[in-house]
C-alpha cells in the first residue's frame, strides 16, 4: 500500500510541476513534425542523379536516360530524381555539397560506339563515367540502381543475354520504406529518453528538499520508494511514446506490427531510463544540476541509441547466435532496434526475443547499480 | 520527567568532518517526558548531535541508545530547515507522512485534523506548502515531525524565523505535548531555552560545557547580579573603598554611573546605600539585572562570532 500512497504522490508532484512533465511529453512528438517538415511526405527514399549528357545527337543515350527515369518503387513513385545539366564543374560542385547523389557523364560518340557495335558485334562503348561521394551512403545506392538499369538496357538492345539477373526488393512491409520511417523508431526511443529528466526530478526534488530523510526515517522501504518512481515514471513514459506514435500517425506513418509488443519494448525501455536516472541522481543533489550535468547522460544515451547518427557497428562478443555491439551497452540501441523491426518489418516477439531480453538484462543490471549507490549515498 | 527513565542515552559520540571535529566524546541522557534544550552557538554541534540521536548521521565512534521498542516509529525530527514537499498540499503531506508510518486511515485522518489545527494551519490545509507563508512552512515541518506521534522528538530550531505570534504558539503546542513526547530542541534564543526546557544542556566546539535545569546550571556557575546606579552628578573614586562589602566585586564608575556584581543585591544594597547616604550623594536611578542564561553562555562560551 505505502507503494501505491507513494506513487501517488508522485504523479501529483509530476502533474503540479508540471515545466519538466510538458518538456518531456512534448519534446519527441515535436521532433517527429520538424522531421516529417524535413522530409515530407517524398515517398520512398528518392536519390538524386545529375547528367550531363555529351551525346546531343545520339537516341541512345536518351533512350536510356528515358529507361533510368522508368525506376519505380513498389508505389509506383519514381526512384531517381534525373537532372539534366551540361556544366560538369556544376555537377562536380552538386556532389560535394550534396545536392546530388551522382553525377553521369555520357560521352558525345556514345550512341555511335553503341550503333558501330549493333553492326560489327564486336569492340567496347564509349565509357559511361559516374562520380559520386563515397561517404555519401546514397550514392552507391543510386550507382547501384543506374549500372543494373544499364546493363538491362544495353543487354535487350543488343540482344546479348548476360548471364546473370537481379530483382530490387524493398524491406518493410509489402511497401518501400521512406526515409522518415526509419526516424519513426529512434523518435520514440527519444520520447522515452525524455524521461531521464521526469525520473531525475522526482528523486533529485526528494534530495534537494531532503525529503528523502524524511522517508528514510519512516518506514517506506528504499526499495518502495523505487517501485513507485519506476512505475509512475513508467505511466509517464507509455504516455510519451502514445503521443509520439500518435504524432508520426497525424503525418501519415502507417504501421501493421504489433502495438502490444511495441509497448512492451517501450515499458522495459522506460524501466531502463528510469534506472539510469537513479544513477545520474546519485551525482546531483540539485534541480538545476539535472537540468544542467543532466544533459550529459541525456546526450550520451541519445548518441547511442543510433537516433540521428548511425553508428560504426564495433563488436563485442556475440550472445546466443547475437552479436553485441559497443552501443548495446546502453538499453537505448536495443531498442530504437526493436522498435524499428515491430514498426516498419512487422516483426512478432520471436524476432525480438533476444532485444526484449537484452533490453531487460541491461534494465536490471544498471537498476541494481542505481539503487545499490542510492542506499549507499542517502543511507537508506 | 517519568521516574526519570532514561528515554535516550547518548554515550561517548564523536563525529568529525574532514578536519573539523564536530562533535567531541559527549555523553548525555535525555528522560521520558522531558523538554531538553541544547544550547550552542553555530557551529557548536548542535545539528550533528541531533542528526546522530535522530539516526541519521552515523557517529565515528560512541553509541546512541532509544529505549524504545521500535526505533523509527518512536522518533520524530523537525530539521532546521524546511522539508516539505512543496508540491503538495499540507493535508496531503501530514496523511503521505502518516501512511508511510503505517498509521490507519481513520487514525491519520483524525490525528492529521488535529495536529493542523493545533498548529492553526487548519486554514490552509488545501493550499500547496510552496503558496504558503514561512511560518506556516514551519509549522508544517513541525506538523510532519509529528504525526505519527513519536515517543521522542528532535526539533532543531523549530522558532527560526518565526513571528512572535508564531513563536508563542509554537512554545505552546511544544508544551502541550510534553507529557507524551520527550522533546530534544536546540536554540539559540536563552529565554526560550529557559522558559521551555526542563533541563539545558550547553555545548560548544563539540565538547559538552553543562547540564541541568536552567536554575542548576545559574545557581552552579556563579555569576552575579548587576545592580546598576545612576547618580545626578558624577560620583568620585574615593567613595568606593567604603562600601566594605566583600559580596561586592566588578565596581565600575563612568561619570555618574556606577555599576558592580554581587551575590547578595539585598545587603550588598543596603551597605552601598548606607556610603550614598554618608556621602550625601543623589541617586537618580537604581537599576538591578538578575543574572540570566545568557550571561552563563557567554561566560562558558566567549563572545567571539563564530560563523
Amino acid at each position: 500500500m505505502k507503494t501505491l500512497y507513494c506513487f501517488i504522490k508522485t504523479f501529483k508532484e509530476n502533474l503540479r510541476d508540471w515545466k519538466i512533465m510538458i518538456l518531456a511529453i512534448v519534446f519527441a512528438p515535436f521532433f517527429i513534425y520538424l522531421m516529417y517538415m524535413y522530409m515530407g511526405d517524398s515517398g520512398s527514399s528518392v536519390y538524386n542523379v545529375v547528367i550531363v549528357n555529351n551525346d546531343l545527337n545520339g537516341k541512345i543515350s536518351e533512350e536510356l536516360i528515358s529507361e533510368w527515369g522508368k525506376i519505380k518503387t513498389e508505389e509506383g513513385k519514381s526512384v531517381l530524381t534525373i537532372r539534366a545539366i551540361n556544366d560538369t564543374l556544376k555537377a562536380r560542385e552538386m556532389i560535394k555539397n550534396k545536392d546530388a547523389d551522382l553525377f553521369v557523364i555520357i560521352p558525345p560518340d556514345f550512341s555511335d560506339s553503341f550503333n558501330e557495335f549493333i553492326i560489327s558485334k564486336t569492340g567496347l562503348l564509349s565509357p559511361i563515367r559516374s562520380y559520386g561521394d563515397q561517404a555519401n551512403l546514397k550514392y552507391m545506392v543510386a550507382a547501384s540502381f543506374v549500372d543494373y538499369t544499364m546493363f538491362n538496357y544495353i543487354s535487350q538492345k543488343t540482344g546479348i543475354e548476360i548471364p546473370f539477373n537481379v530483382k530490387y526488393e524493398f524491406a518493410g512491409r509489402g511497401k518501400s520504406l521512406k526515409e522518415f520511417d526509419l526516424y519513426v523508431p529512434a523518435l520514440l526511443v527519444l520520447s522515452i529518453i525524455m524521461m531521464l529528466f521526469t525520473a531525475g526530478a522526482s528523486i533529485v526534488r526528494e534530495i534537494e528538499k531532503d525529503t528523502i530523510t524524511r522517508l528514510a526515517l519512516s518506514r517506506l522501504k528504499s526499495a518502495e520508494f523505487m517501485a513507485a518512481l519506476s512505475i509512475n515514471q513508467i505511466f509517464v513514459g507509455l504516455i510519451c511514446l502514445f503521443l509520439t506514435l500518435l504524432a508520426a500517425f497525424s503525418v501519415g506513418y502507417s504501421t501493421s506490427g504489433s502495438i502490444f509488443l511495441l509497448f512492451l519494448v517501450g515499458t522495459l525501455t522506460c524501466f531502463s531510463v528510469i534506472s539510469i536516472s537513479i544513477i545520474t541522481a546519485c551525482f546531483i543533489r540539485t534541480m538545476f544540476g539535472l537540468l544542467t550535468l543532466g544533459c550529459f547522460p541525456f546526450f550520451i544515451l541519445m548518441f547511442f541509441s543510433d537516433c540521428f547518427m548511425p553508428l560504426p557497428k564495433i563488436n563485442l562478443f556475440a550472445f546466443a547466435g547475437n552479436q553485441v555491439y559497443l552501443n548495446d551497452i546502453l538499453p537505448t540501441a536495443t531498442a530504437t532496434r526493436a522498435f524499428n523491426k515491430i514498426l516498419n518489418f512487422d516483426s512478432g516477439f520471436s524476432d525480438i526475443s533476444f532485444e526484449l531480453f537484452w533490453i531487460l538484462a541491461l534494465s536490471l543490471i544498471y537498476f541494481f547499480i542505481g539503487t545499490w549507490l542510492f542506499k549507499r549515498k542517502y543511507k537508506y | 520527567m517519568e521516574n526519570f527513565k532514561p528515554i535516550l542515552s547518548a554515550f561517548s559520540l564523536s563525529k568529525r568532518f574532514g578536519d573539523i571535529l564536530a562533535v567531541d566524546n559527549i555523553s548525555f541522557d535525555i528522560y521520558k517526558g522531558e523538554i531538553f534544550g541544547f544550547l550552542g552557538p553555530n557551529g557548536a554541534g548542535k545539528t550533528t548531535t541531533i542528526k546522530m540521536m535522530s539516526g541519521i548521521l552515523e557517529p565515528d565512534s560512541g553509541s546512541v541508545t532509544i529505549h524504545t521498542e521500535d526505533h523509527r516509529r518512536s522518533t520524530g525530527i523537525c530539521p532546521q530547515h524546511l522539508v516539505v514537499w512543496e508540491n503538495l498540499t499540507c493535508l496531503e503531506q501530514v496523511l503521505y507522512m502518516g501512511r508511510m508510518y503505517n498509521i490507519r486511515s481513520q487514525e491519520i485522518r483524525k490525528r492529521a485534523d488535529e495536529l493542523l489545527g493545533s498548529l492553526e494551519l487548519t486554514g490552509v490545509k488545501e493550499r500547496l506548502a510552496k503558496n504558503l507563508s514561512g511560518g506556516m512552512q514551519r509549522r508544517l515541518n513541525i506538523a510532519l515531525a509529528l504525526i505519527h506521534s513519536p515517543e521522542i522528538v528532535f526539533l532543531d530550531e523549530p522558532q527560526a524565523g518565526l513571528d512572535p505570534q508564531s513563536r508563542i504558539l509554537v512554545r505552546d503546542y511544544i508544551r502541550s505535548i510534553k507529557n507524551r513526547t520527550t522533546v530534544v530542541l536546540t536554540t539559540h534564543d536563552m529565554e526560550e531555552a529557559e522558559k521551555l526546557s526542563d533541563r539545558i544542556c550547553i555545548i560548544d566546539k563539540g565538547k559538552l560545557l553543562v547540564t541541568g535545569s536552567a536554575d542548576e546550571i545559574l545557581n552552579a556557575n556563579g555569576e552575579e547580579d548587576l545592580v546598576e546606579i545612576d547618580f545626578v552628578s558624577d560620583v568620585r573614586n574615593e567613595f568606593l573603598p567604603y562600601s566594605g562589602d566583600e559580596l561586592i566585586s566588578g565596581i565600575t564608575v563612568a561619570g555618574n554611573k556606577m555599576s558592580f556584581k554581587t551575590r547578595n543585591p539585598q545587603s550588598s544594597l543596603e551597605n552601598i546605600l548606607k556610603v550614598i547616604r554618608e556621602r550625601g550623594l543623589e541617586v537618580k536611578g537604581l537599576h538591578l539585572r538578575k543574572k540570566s542564561l545568557e550571561d552563563i553562555f557567554i561566560g562558558l562560551t566567549g563572545r567571539s562570532i563564530r560563523e
